[in-house]
């Protein structure tokens, strides 16, 4: 079966779809380093060519980047030669690491690593190795309409408030904002974050509330404006622009998940200097204000000199830093697939 | 043929297009946020949506990637049809069932397959040729299916009755085959086109880097930006599809869509 | 027409003849118009589906041969509430689309003036990119729900709201393909019945229909495939509520990157559709035009 399939495959389709995949393929050669880059689109992509002129300027790097979003660790499974460097989401990286599609970080060739909030930087190691270095963190908070609630909230059990029946939306798994809501419900009615059973728990008294699940950020942000929907739990920083449409975003007092912006290293990649090199240029002063102008979410280095105009519309103040819980990336990574199923059943 | 108004049709057309008027609608916001009615009257999306070049590269890609599927897929297609509509031929139903393989998995199946079997087997990174037989993947059996619908329904006796007065095969396929299959032929490019120009699932995939096809960059946009530059690039795409149509209307391309045609 | 007759009895057999005792040109011409696409589909689609296939009965945690990922889908509650939403949605999607295509395509036909316009509407709404389509059916029907005084409207987060907004999405598919076939519809046979004393029903059913049907087949088809392998619609008109196989194989590939368990929906999914879908191309094919 295999023999013949791998025949099939020469005779049929590999040579002509090749022929015309090479012919048309080709790449020419630079002076400079090029640092082939996976990462998101969107605003990261705005991040990136944001900082490029800057990385090239300091370390003659420049950048050839694919918006491959979620399907960046899948890609480098199957061509691990085709990048230097990916911008990937914790879980992937923690598990990247763990299958051998990524390398460790040698954290003696990262010269900020210590200004990383410990939180951020912890959930990132696998078997005390580090799997990806953070560039930002989010901090997730509860955007909400308080002028249409008539109350303030002030902390995560409040999601579970009857009187936003059938007028918050949260994340759907796969999506990790839907982790985050578990990771809520443990807190507000558990032992504490990580004790997801009791968020599960929680999640089932929850769903009255629910208005429906969102697959995309900014999905909630309209319907909070105009009034059709009182709560949201999603990116703390994406309610700063709401604020002049009645909105109020809240980090409660207890502490709150994130999610992070890691940089990767593939175990294959052709490259490893220009990573390290772009790795460090990102935790620079300059890079960590141009990223964070661009994209909105907290630089990971808590030493970066950011401009005040920059630094005074971000919500991860130190206080908030110092309050981050402890995400295990790897777990989440591993177990994500059950849980998604868990989850489309509870609310199916 | 009848000089009523078509009630009906215009009630359907008016359900059709009441989403879209939505999206157009919303384009006009004054604010940051898409809401629905419209907050205030502004044209600022507009200028905000041409104003990023990372819309206009995206357009182009899509365009070129999307009229290459469409033509490879209808070529393709169009022989294919051909050889099951006017031929009888061992193994007929199963070529016509291997044929609607690509279109009873997800997209993204598709993507992800041809995706790990372009990079696996034939070790070949994504580039644009690979996008473009990606989209081809699905776009010849949706071009197919129509081609050999409208070739089933032709009456084949003209092509006999051609043939019996002593036309050559070949005269035969181009005065009476060809202008008899071409609004299939229209229909089908429309389709695939269409296709093409909207995918993101096969696109995320293989995708070269350094560029995006405007709808996933569309889509990535709308992850963490609610504000209504989308809905201006949408409606701004609508004006150029129907500026095109229009055009196309005028100079008699699509007389066989829209005019008699062939009687 | 049966299948035993040749299509076009002139140029390549001169009556009916058994398979396999034809002469070389009827294989060979046949067989040249097929390679390419027979290229295509076997290179790009079989030969990848093969490795679908084959990750479907992998176990991800030992990397063997076996059913694990068939078993998680059947005995979890999640994996047949999948299947019938996808079923309902995909066969809900197809009927509805066309019992108001082909009305939409018959006034094309019937009302040439006004032609233009009507393919202008269906093709208005399609360059515009899939979820933006999504996003505007949210809009309209929040603001539709807002304003309808008779109680609550099943528009958003329901599977019935899933089956709507992808009759808006789909219709215009559906609806050039049955145009394809209705606009070589002979219309004197129109005129012949009614002048006969039909009724417009009789008409639409004896006439139009008849001619309309590999239209309707192949924009079934099509419509069936992409509504049934729609993952925005269920995902973002759904609001996590309906659960559907697209989005299982989604959350496996691009959530959890492992997909083991998504190959195993995808096989289960092409297993329900593909036959379906051979079952309707037969009623292409058994045709009543002679």
């Amino acid at each position: 079966m295999r023999s013949l399939q791998r025949r099939l495959t020469a005779t049929i389709a590999a040579a002509p779809v090749a022929v015309v995949l090479a012919a048309c393929g080709g790449s020419g050669d630079d002076d400079t380093t090029t640092l082939s880059l996976s990462h998101w689109g969107g605003i990261w992509e705005e991040g990136v060519t944001a900082i490029e002129p800057g990385l090239s300027e300091a370390t003659g790097i420049t950048i050839r980047g694919a918006a491959d979003g979620q399907n960046g660790l899948t890609k480098i499974q199957q061509l691990p030669t085709a990048y230097d460097a990916a911008l990937l989401t914790a879980d992937k990286a923690a598990v990247g690491l763990q299958d051998g599609t990524l390398q460790p970080i040698d954290t003696s060739r990262i010269e900020n690593l210590d200004a990383i909030p410990d939180a951020v930087l912890d959930g990132l190691m696998v078997d005390g190795e580090l799997a990806a270095v953070p560039i930002s963190y989010g901090a997730q908070g509860i955007l909400y309409r308080e002028d249409l609630l008539g109350k303030k909230l002030t902390s995560w059990a409040d999601l579970w408030d009857p009187d936003l029946e059938n007028n918050l939306a949260i994340g759907a798994l796969p999506s990790v904002a839907g982790v985050f809501v578990l990771q809520a419900g443990g807190e507000a009615f558990g032992e504490g974050p990580e004790d997801l059973e009791a968020g599960w728990e929680a999640m089932e008294r929850l769903r009255p509330n629910i208005q429906y699940q969102y697959t995309l950020s900014s999905d909630p942000l309209s319907k909070l404006a105009d009034g059709s929907l009182l709560a949201t739990v999603t990116f703390a920083d994406l309610g700063v622009d709401l604020a002049d449409s009645g909105v109020t975003t809240l980090i409660p007092e207890e502490g709150t998940n994130w999610s992070v912006q890691p940089v990767g290293i593939p175990a294959e990649a052709e490259n490893v200097d220009a990573a390290y090199d772009f790795i460090n240029y990102m935790l620079s002063d300059e890079a960590q204000s141009a990223w964070v102008e661009a994209t909105h979410v907290a630089p990971a280095s808590q030493v970066a000199e950011l401009p005040t105009e920059i630094s005074d519309q971000l919500l991860e103040t130190d206080d908030v830093a110092a309050r981050l819980w402890p995400i295990d990336w790897l777990q989440i990574g591993t177990e994500i697939q059950d849980w998604t199923v868990r989850w489309q059943e509870l609310f199916s | 043929m009848s000089r009523r108004v078509p009630y009906a049709n215009l009630l359907i057309a008016i359900v059709l297009l009441a989403p879209l008027a939505a999206v157009i609608a919303t384009s006009l916001n004054a604010g940051n946020y898409a809401v629905f009615p419209p907050k205030g009257f502004s044209l600022d999306w507009f200028s905000e949506a041409l104003g990023n070049t990372r819309f206009l590269d995206a357009l182009r890609l899509s365009f070129v990637v999307a009229v290459a599927s469409t033509v490879i897929s209808i070529v393709v297609g169009f022989l294919a049809a051909y050889a099951m509509t006017r031929y009888e031929y061992r193994g007929q139903r199963l070529s016509q069932i291997t044929a609607l393989g690509p279109l009873t998995v997800p997209e993204i199946v598709v993507g992800l397959s041809v995706f790990v079997f372009v990079a696996l087997r034939l070790q070949q990174a994504p580039s644009i040729p690979a996008l473009v037989l990606g989209h081809c993947v699905v776009g010849i059996p949706i071009g197919l299916q129509v081609i050999v619908a409208t070739m089933a329904s032709q009456d084949v006796a003209l092509e006999q009755a051609a043939e019996t007065l002593g036309a050559s095969s070949w005269r035969v396929f181009r005065t009476i085959t060809l202008p008899l299959a071409t609004p299939g032929l229209i229909g089908a490019s429309l389709l695939v086109f269409i296709f093409s120009f909207d995918n993101i699932s096969i696109s995320l995939f293989l995708m070269p880097p350094g560029e995006s096809t405007l709808p996933v960059v569309m889509y990535q946009y709308l992850d963490f930006r609610p504000d209504p530059s989308i809905a201006a690039m949408s409606t701004l795409l609508v004006a150029l599809g129907l500026i095109v149509f229009f055009v196309l209307h005028r100079i008699g391309a699509l007389k066989h869509l829209t005019g008699s045609g062939l009687r | 027409m049966t299948s035993a007759t040749p299509r076009v009895a002139g140029r390549v057999r001169r009556g009916p003849t058994r398979v396999g005792s034809t002469t070389s040109v009827s294989w060979a011409l046949p067989a040249a118009l097929l390679a390419p696409m027979a290229l295509f589909v076997l290179g790009l689609f079989v030969l990848p589906f093969v490795m679908v296939v084959t990750t479907a009965f992998t176990d991800a945690a030992t990397d063997s041969w076996s059913l694990t990922n068939f078993q998680e889908f059947f005995s979890r509650s999640v994996g047949w509430t999948a299947l019938r939403n996808t079923l309902i949605i995909g066969v809900g999607t197809t009927v509805v689309a066309a019992a108001v295509a082909v009305p939409y395509a018959y006034g094309m036909v019937r009302h040439p003036r006004w032609r233009a316009l009507f393919i202008a509407v269906l093709f208005a709404p399609l360059l515009i990119n899939g979820v933006v389509r999504v996003f505007g059916y949210q809009l309209l029907a929040r603001f539709v729900d807002r304003v309808w005084p008779w109680g609550d409207l099943p528009l958003l987060y329901s599977l019935t709201g899933v089956v709507i907004s992808l009759v808006v999405f789909m219709f215009p598919q559906m609806t050039v393909a049955v145009f394809a076939s209705l606009d070589r519809m002979d219309r004197r046979l129109v005129d012949a019945a009614q002048t006969l004393g039909a009724g417009n029903w009789q008409v639409f059913r004896t006439v139009v229909l008849p001619a309309a049907r590999p239209g309707i087949v192949a924009g079934s088809i099509i419509t069936f495939g992409a509504s049934a392998g729609s993952y925005l619609a269920p995902a973002m008109v759904g609001g996590g509520r309906v659960p559907a196989m697209p989005t299982l194989i989604y959350g496996s590939v691009s959530g959890a990157g492992s997909w083991n368990f998504g190959a195993a929906v995808a096989v289960v999914l092409m297993a329900i559709i593909l036959p379906l879908m051979i079952l309707s191309l037969a009623q292409s094919t058994r045709r009543s035009v002679p």
